[in-house]
């Protein structure tokens, strides 16, 4: 049956005032970006889905999640950070405005296995505004050893709940199961001064979305926390 | 029939008083300090008459050591007034009251200082006169405490106990027919345990925070495992499952030949969310997966993450219990705060422990890094910033620091240890 036939059928049914539109889908709900230089690309990470936020070190990937944890803290969400390699630090959160007494901090001690367990138990336990996982630290190689499955497993536990789950990493990991990517960098530093008397302001990035593709980049300025 | 005990010597404890009215009845109200009074109704088919009652209680309470007035009367205020005012043992039929209390001033009564002087211009000065009284009068110019005070001067104040209940201790043991040496068997029993206990306290209304289990084991030895909660629990499958948790985390040495569960009773959390609240994690299953994943990656090393007051670099504590406590209290707060906008701050990512490094310098500044992970020629670099402190204590630091940026793009913030002369990353900028 075709989908006009379809249309007709069920409108015979349905009583003459309901609007019926097969591609119509509820709106996405989101949690929105906190920066508004990225909302030009996207306007926030979608709820019930698994967001990547990738690049090289020094590109900003950090600042961005501790920006999200703090934007979601601070609306009074918990959230949970799985921190593979145990590269959290506590003050740059507090320093962009996290409320830390609504952070689980899971520090995982280099064990990629016991992150990927632990985001499981966080992502099934339920309740929690935004997840991240962070592997920001593991080696390429381990993480190609992950069973693809595992990411699947991910997409299963957060659909239908109002969890954001953002895996943070150098490259792409969860593959098609991820819903949005957005890559940052390449990077600029900004050198205050001249040398020898110099001083570290901050660094320039481009970020763009490569789920779905956006063939524009922004570009953000990232200034060193406390300038 | 109620029975009131007044304590004549003040220094014994109004506990041990009413521990000896709880010997009689379990609806004991404590009106004062020194003062308790118990319903006896029953006790004649137990005991006996009123006097052999009063006899038996005066026989314990001078086994216990106390020196107390005991009155026996048909009204609980009856029998406090009769016990406070009244030496000895005193019974009094129904029928009695106001006669026997009738020669008491009107003073014993508890009212207010200016009901009483108002009593004593009118020239009343017992209670049989107040009795004597016409209750439309009395009413009319004292109002409902005149008309309460001459029903108590009557001995007809028919009021209700206001029973407080015992102290209950909600312990539960078991000695099992053959050792244990299998948690799942061992799990089995605990539940029966659990779940008993639980029914008592829901009865009672009431939750838990804390489980002490104590276990016998074959050795003759004994092993005793606490578990404490930051909030009341009030679901046996929760607590069972922690129980589980903890005790493949913690397994008895040997077989287990008995077993004793006990709960400290607290009053449960009551609170209503809000409608405009986030959603947050249920308590109890918050519970389950932090409890998991302490399993898994060690306790000290899943909480929330708080700043300690120095200035010593990366000082931080976990609080295993804070986001249980800050769920709740985010629950209670209501609406939360607006989202806004925030600029994007570059932040660190730190290397724990912090990757030695080997460091060229030209002219006293890095020229060129390389650690585990990291290798390249220096760029730009800032600094030297002299930190130091806790010189006077084992954890002293002092170092110079750098912030580096290399010819990959990275920012690097090492340091050279002042003692050492050691080179570390101590993170990234990221």
């Amino acid at each position: 049956m075709g989908e006009e036939k379809a249309k007709i059928a069920v409108a015979s049914i349905l009583p003459s005032t309901v609007l019926w539109d097969f591609k119509t889908r509820p709106a996405e709900s989101l949690l929105p970006l906190p920066q508004p230089d990225l909302r030009s690309l996207l306007p926030g990470l979608p709820r019930g889905a698994i967001t990547e936020i990738t690049g090289p070190r020094s590109s900003g990937r950090t600042a961005l999640v501790h920006s999200l944890l703090a934007a979601s803290t601070v609306a009074g969400e918990v959230s949970a950070i799985v921190d593979c390699h145990d590269s959290f630090d506590p003050a740059s959160a507090q320093g962009v405005g996290a409320d830390l007494g609504k952070l689980l901090w899971v520090q995982c001690g280099g064990r990629v296995d016991h992150a990927m367990k632990t985001a499981d138990l966080i992502l099934h336990g339920g309740g929690f505004g935004l997840v991240v996982l962070d592997l920001c630290e593991v080696p390429a190689a381990a993480l190609q050893r992950l069973p693809p499955s595992c990411w699947y497993r991910f997409q299963r536990a957060v659909v239908h709940t109002p969890t954001v789950l953002v895996v943070a990493g150098g490259q792409p990991n969860a593959g098609s199961c991820a819903a949005r990517r957005l890559e940052m960098g390449p990077r600029q530093a900004v050198w205050l001064g001249r040398a020898p008397f110099q001083l570290l302001g901050g660094v320039s990035v481009r970020a763009g979305l490569r789920k779905p593709v956006c063939p524009e980049p922004v570009s953000l300025w990232a200034a060193v926390l406390g300038e | 029939m109620f029975a009131c005990l007044h304590l004549t010597s003040p220094p014994l404890p109004s506990a041990d008083l009413a521990a000896l009215a709880r010997q009689f009845s379990p609806l004991v109200e404590q009106t004062s300090a020194g003062t308790v009074v118990c319903s006896i109704a029953g006790l004649d088919r137990l005991i006996g008459t009123p006097h052999q009652i009063a006899a038996e209680i005066g026989r314990r309470g001078a086994a216990m050591g106390l020196q107390a007035n005991l009155a026996i009367a048909a009204d609980p205020d009856t029998a406090v007034l009769a016990a406070v005012n009244l030496p000895g043992v005193t019974v009094i039929p129904p029928g009695r009251e106001a006669e026997v209390l009738g020669d008491l001033p009107v003073a014993a009564l508890p009212a207010t200082a200016g009901f009483l002087e108002t009593l004593d211009r009118w020239g009343v000065a017992t209670l049989a006169d107040l009795a004597a009284l016409p209750a439309i009068g009395l009413v009319g110019r004292l109002g409902e405490e005149g008309e309460r005070m001459r029903r108590l001067a009557l001995g007809q104040s028919n009021r209700p106990l206001q029973a407080t209940p015992a102290p209950r201790d909600y312990t539960a043991g078991l000695n099992l027919d053959q050792p244990l040496a299998l948690l799942e068997p061992l799990l089995f029993a605990i539940s029966s345990l659990i779940h008993d206990l639980f029914r008592q306290l829901r009865r009672q209304a009431l939750a838990t925070n804390r489980m002490t289990l104590r276990l016998a084991l074959e050795d003759r030895t004994a092993g005793t495992r606490t578990l404490e909660f930051p909030l009341p629990m009030h679901e046996a499958g929760v607590l069972l499952k922690q129980v589980q948790l903890d005790l493949e985390a913690h397994p008895p040495g040997a077989a287990v030949v008995s077993l004793e569960v006990r709960l400290d009773p607290v009053k449960p959390r009551r609170l209503q969310g809000g409608l405009f609240c986030p959603a947050a994690p249920e308590p109890d299953k918050l519970r389950i997966v932090l409890a998991r994943i302490a399993a898994l990656v060690g306790a000290d090393r899943v909480g929330s993450p708080a700043i300690l007051d120095t200035h010593r670099p990366d000082a931080y504590a976990v609080r295993p219990h804070a986001l249980e406590v800050g769920v709740a209290e985010s629950a209670a707060k209501g609406a939360p705060a607006q989202r806004d906008d925030r600029p994007l701050r570059l932040v660190s990512r730190l290397f724990r422990p912090a990757l030695v490094a080997a460091v060229k310098l030209r002219q006293g500044r890095p020229a060129w890094l390389a650690a585990r992970g990291v290798k390249g020629a220096v760029v730009a670099a800032a600094g030297p910033w002299r930190t130091s402190g806790d010189w006077w204590a084992p954890t002293a630091w002092a170092r110079d620091e750098w912030d580096v940026g290399l010819d990959d793009g990275a920012l690097y913030r090492i340091y050279q240890e002042t003692a050492s002369a050691r080179w570390f990353v101590d993170g990234v900028y990221d």
